[in-house]
């Protein structure tokens, strides 16, 4: 008998397990068939989580009533055993809905909160890439002395050619094209498209093989060649899934690119994109032969059973061999290697573990809350179980009848929570502005299901099996005579854990505040620019219908267009935009340098502007000029550098007047010698959080350039421009769409995504966990006061004063909140200093953050012990002593 | 197991399920079968339950098919009523309309 079948899922196995050991053989056989048999018709139907929903609930129902002879024994204990005391359960929590409704919503909290950040981690951490294998795929990237580089073709064939603990490589790299149809088959309109410049070993090193046709030879990346594959998505939206588009031509960018072949359904790569076109060469016919034209990103997979640090060690060798061979290009080249899926979360990743640290802690604050819950409620059933236990129920049953009630209220809070969760990863996908990865969808499955289920069963168990222990641990004659009151002793179990409560609040309210204050100063970090109305956008200009002469004139056309929009007050032109990721660095050489010497000059931020770019993006001038008009195609060529650039490049000199060679390799000018006019202000390039970049300005006028980002300061709210510049630029070329409209506040606060949302929802979970400990607190101090009615009566009878018994009350709470906070802000310490890298702008150790969150905590435990220390005071005495 | 024994009212659903199948009887089509005349949704485990109780009582027989690759390569179980099962179910019928007779002024019943 196989009680597998390969083709279920994981958690379909499972019941099939489960009933492969519940069930007599037969029975397994037969009702295991018809599962499996049902489970394929109604999926269609229901999907993939209803059916299995469906499946499991038959599973359990079979298991339960248990259907045959095997096991006899084993059913009726657990029918009198565990199924008696789940009817008691149901019961018990019936009769207090109150109580019930309090236990439930507090872990609904908690494992909400813990379901939707885990569904994320899944999603992004877990979900194995849609690749065969994916754990051997690597991205391949380099450091050029200090700063990471991408790749030259020519030297990801280095690396395939030299190396023998890769399978393959594959270069690829981001690029734009507008795309007509042929007229043929395609005769939709015309469409700007996102897609990928690829290597034809694209597919094959990812392992994905095509829908139909094929790519293209190797030799064809190094060559002017124009091959596409396209998308499975372009395929049916634009040719209606005809498989004679083989060998067809589509125009993009006004050449005829010849489809190869179609990817399979659902395949993109990197991100979305529309079709993968052949890497070829476009207009330098030598370009592949540059080692240091490095514009490629590259992935390879690893031989099975080669370790990353095998690799990276080969690796190292292979650029040492190629800093030998080629010093002039790969001097100081250094080659890594990290997990394919770290290159696209590795920026969120230290996120996702604080926020599930985080909700680990409102967790375990919850758990805390309904131990003390459960603690009060069973106190005041004592002599319900002292009677169980006269008629000589064991402590094991007892125990094991208050486990199983709180699991069941933890199983409803888990219900309650999988609703929570769902609601909460809606609000944070809608809050989340970037793209995820395309392989990273974000949805409740099965493994979230199950975390959910076991941390459901974990925090009934846990909440549970304290108040379980020590509720059965009494003496009968003693409980009975008791009834229900109880001494002070029975919340000496109490304080400790509200002390756990206390002190977890605090961590998450430091953490949340560190946060906060991190994403406040980010947002208010100079970023050597001013960022309010200002609206941006790109335009990237085919190279076959541009020369350079061509490309300056447009751009020259676009810029008088915009200056016309009314509210529009300065407009500027750049060839690469702060913060845009549309920057590159090059090297530079300076006047009087060695070639040698040369290669040691740090990478600098290479940008042609017009004229009034500093002055509209609001970059200062500090020595020198800036450019004029003077500064024309013809007359001698400028440059303008950053202060740190200044310092960098000319240390302790004046950097007027020297001269600098810019080797930039990716634009089609010829590289002059360039004399600094001026000095202007640092500009923040990579995010409001990274250093300063080193900058050289030209004009663009006198270099060309094709095509870059415009930039427009308006009087008014810059998003009513949009509509009139995208006019500008149609009627200039209709060909040439302006996209990626975006105001520079948008850019800039997509550039801190990861830290708005971290820092959003801690301090929302802080606030609940200052919620759950205020109510913890609350409710120990009102159930001690309770139980210590007549003790409090007796007291004021013989004389002490409302305000001694307010501090009697008072005092008891601080023995536990005080030491709370204080083991709170000391761990907090610890702690912030294992994320400082995610702070900015705020030691881990900021003294004003801890003596806020004591202070905050001292308040809420005051306010949440007043309420009851005043009625205690209150009381009447003889009322109270009366009531006894 | 006396003859004097009457059968329950879910052993009799399914009995009659069983005699509308025909040869073709196993867990999912008697399933699906009642849920077809009765609308009435019976969790397979119940199912087997009755049909392994009814098979003690010697009132149906059971065996396995061979597998077939649809079902995760698993047998379909088939049940068959055997005689004793259709006097079962007449005996217990009778004793309905037995119990009826006089009713008739109430409808239907």
């Amino acid at each position: 008998m196989s009680v597998d079948h390969p083709k279920l899922p994981f958690a379909l196995r499972t019941a099939n397990r489960l009933l492969a050991v519940a069930l007599p053989r037969d029975d397994f056989e037969g009702l295991s068939g018809d599962l499996s048999e049902e489970f394929d018709s109604i999926r269609p139907r229901l999907g993939s989580l209803r059916a299995g929903l469906w499946y499991w609930g038959q599973t359990l129902r079979a298991v339960v009533l248990g259907t045959g002879r095997r096991f006899d024994s084993l059913r009726e204990f657990s029918t009198s055993g565990w199924g008696k005391d789940a009817r008691q359960a149901v019961r018990q929590l019936a009769k207090a809905p109150g109580f019930s409704l309090t236990v439930v919503l507090t872990l609904a909290i908690g494992i909400g909160a813990n379901t939707a950040i885990f569904s994320f981690v899944n999603a992004l951490l877990l979900r194995p890439l849609p690749y065969p294998n994916p754990d051997r795929l690597v991205e391949v990237y380099g450091f050029n002395g200090s700063d990471k580089t991408r790749l030259s073709l020519r030297e990801v064939n280095d690396l395939n050619e030299q190396s023998r603990s890769f399978e393959g490589f594959a270069a690829f790299r981001d690029s734009a094209y507008n795309y007509a149809g042929d007229g043929a088959g395609d005769n939709g309109p015309a469409e700007h498209f996102e897609i990928t410049r690829t290597t034809g070993d694209l597919f094959r090193v990812l392992g994905v093989p095509l829908e139909i046709g094929n790519t293209w030879p190797a030799i064809d990346d190094r060559s002017r060649s124009f091959e596409i594959v396209l998308t499975h998505e372009l395929w049916e939206r634009r040719f209606h899934s005809d498989p004679s588009v083989i060998g067809r031509q589509v125009l993009m960018d006004g050449f005829p690119n010849t489809i190869t072949g179609v990817a399979p359904r659902e395949f993109t790569f990197p991100a979305r994109v529309a079709l993968f076109r052949c890497w070829g060469i476009d207009r330098d016919p030598n370009a592949y032969e540059q080692r240091d034209r490095r514009n490629a990103r590259a992935i390879a997979r690893l031989k099975p059973g080669v370790s990353l640090e095998q690799a990276a060690t080969e690796l190292s060798s292979i650029a040492q061999r190629l800093s030998r061979d080629f010093t002039a290009t790969n001097g100081r080249m250094q080659f890594r290697l990290s997990p394919l899926r770290d290159s696209y979360i590795a920026d969120v990743k230290p996120y996702l573990y604080l926020l599930l640290g985080a909700v680990g802690l409102v967790l375990l604050i919850a758990c805390a809350n309904v131990a003390n819950l459960l603690l009060s409620r069973g106190t005041s059933r004592r002599r319900e179980l002292s009677i169980r236990t006269a008629l000589g129920a064991s402590r094991a049953i007892l125990v094991r009848q208050m486990i199983v009630e709180s699991v069941a209220l933890s199983l409803l809070g888990g219900i309650a929570g999988l609703l929570l969760a769902n609601g909460v990863i809606a609000a944070i996908l809608k809050v989340i502005t970037v793209d995820l990865p395309t392989w990273a969808s974000v949805r409740i499955d099965w493994t979230v299901l199950l975390f959910l289920i076991g941390v459901s069963v974990l925090t009934g168990a846990v909440s549970g099996v304290m108040p379980a222990i020590r509720l059965s641990r009494r003496d009968p004659r003693e409980a009975l005579a008791e009834g229900n009151r109880g001494s002070s002793r029975q919340t000496s179990a109490l304080g400790p854990m509200v002390m756990t409560e206390v002190a977890f609040a605090a961590v998450l309210l430091a953490g949340a505040a560190l946060m906060m204050q991190s994403f406040i100063r980010l947002q208010t970090v100079d970023l050597g620019f001013r960022t309010d109305r200002l609206l941006t956008f790109h335009v990237g200009l085919s190279w076959r219908k541009y020369n350079l002469e061509r490309s300056t004139e447009f751009e020259q056309k676009t810029l008088e267009g915009l200056r016309g929009i009314p509210g529009a007050a300065d407009v500027a032109f750049t060839t690469a935009l702060p913060l845009s990721g549309h920057e590159q660095t090059i090297t530079v050489s300076l006047e009087g340098q060695a070639q040698e010497q040369a290669t040691q000059n740090p990478l600098v931020y290479f940008e042609q502007v017009n004229t009034d770019f500093h002055r509209t993006m609001g970059i200062p001038l500090q020595r020198g000029r800036l450019f004029t008009d003077a500064d024309r195609a013809g007359s001698p060529a400028v440059a303008l550098v950053s202060d740190h650039a200044a310092r960098r490049l000319w240390p302790g000199q004046n950097p007027i007047g020297k001269r600098i060679l810019p080797a930039d390799s990716f634009r089609p000018w010829v590289p002059q010698w360039l004399t600094v006019v001026g000095v202007v202000g640092d500009v923040k390039h990579q995010s409001p959080a990274s250093d300063p970049g080193l900058d050289v300005y030209m004009p663009f006028v006198q270099a060309g350039s094709q095509g870059g980002d415009f930039v427009i300061r308006s009087n008014i709210d810059p998003l009513a421009l949009i509509h009139r510049a995208t006019q500008v630029v149609a009627n200039i070329d209709r060909e040439e769409p302006a996209s990626e409209l975006l105001t520079m506040d948008e850019i800039s606060a997509n550039t801190i995504w990861q830290r708005r949302i971290a820092a959003f929802v801690l301090a929302a979970l802080s606030v609940i966990a200052l919620l759950l400990a205020t109510i913890g607190i609350y409710g120990v101090i009102a159930y001690s006061v309770n139980l210590r009615t007549k003790e409090i009566g007796i007291r004021s009878a013989l004389g002490a004063s409302a305000t001694g018994i307010l501090g009697m009350v008072m005092m008891d709470a601080a023995r536990f909140v005080l030491p709370g906070i204080l083991a709170g802000v000391a761990i907090s310490f610890v702690l912030a200093r294992a994320v400082s890298t995610l702070l900015f702008g705020v030691p881990p150790g900021d003294p004003w953050t801890f003596a806020a969150v004591a202070l905050v905590l001292l308040s809420v435990g005051a306010a949440a012990t007043a309420i009851p220390a005043m009625r205690a005071a209150r009381r009447d005495p003889l009322a109270a002593l009366r009531n006894e | 197991m006396g003859s004097r024994e009457y059968l329950g009212e879910f052993e009799q659903v399914v009995l009659l399920a069983l005699l509308q199948l025909g040869e073709t009887g196993y867990g999912l089509t008697i399933r699906r079968e009642i849920h077809k005349r009765t609308r009435r949704s019976v969790s397979l485990g119940a199912l087997y339950s009755t049909l392994n109780r009814l098979e003690g009582k010697g009132l149906v027989v059971s065996w396995l098919a061979d597998p077939t690759p649809q079902r995760g390569g698993k047998s379909k179980r088939f049940f068959r009523i055997e005689p004793a099962g259709v006097k079962a179910l007449k005996r217990t019928q009778h004793m309905l309309a037995l119990m009826r007779r006089g009713l008739e002024p109430l409808g239907e019943l």
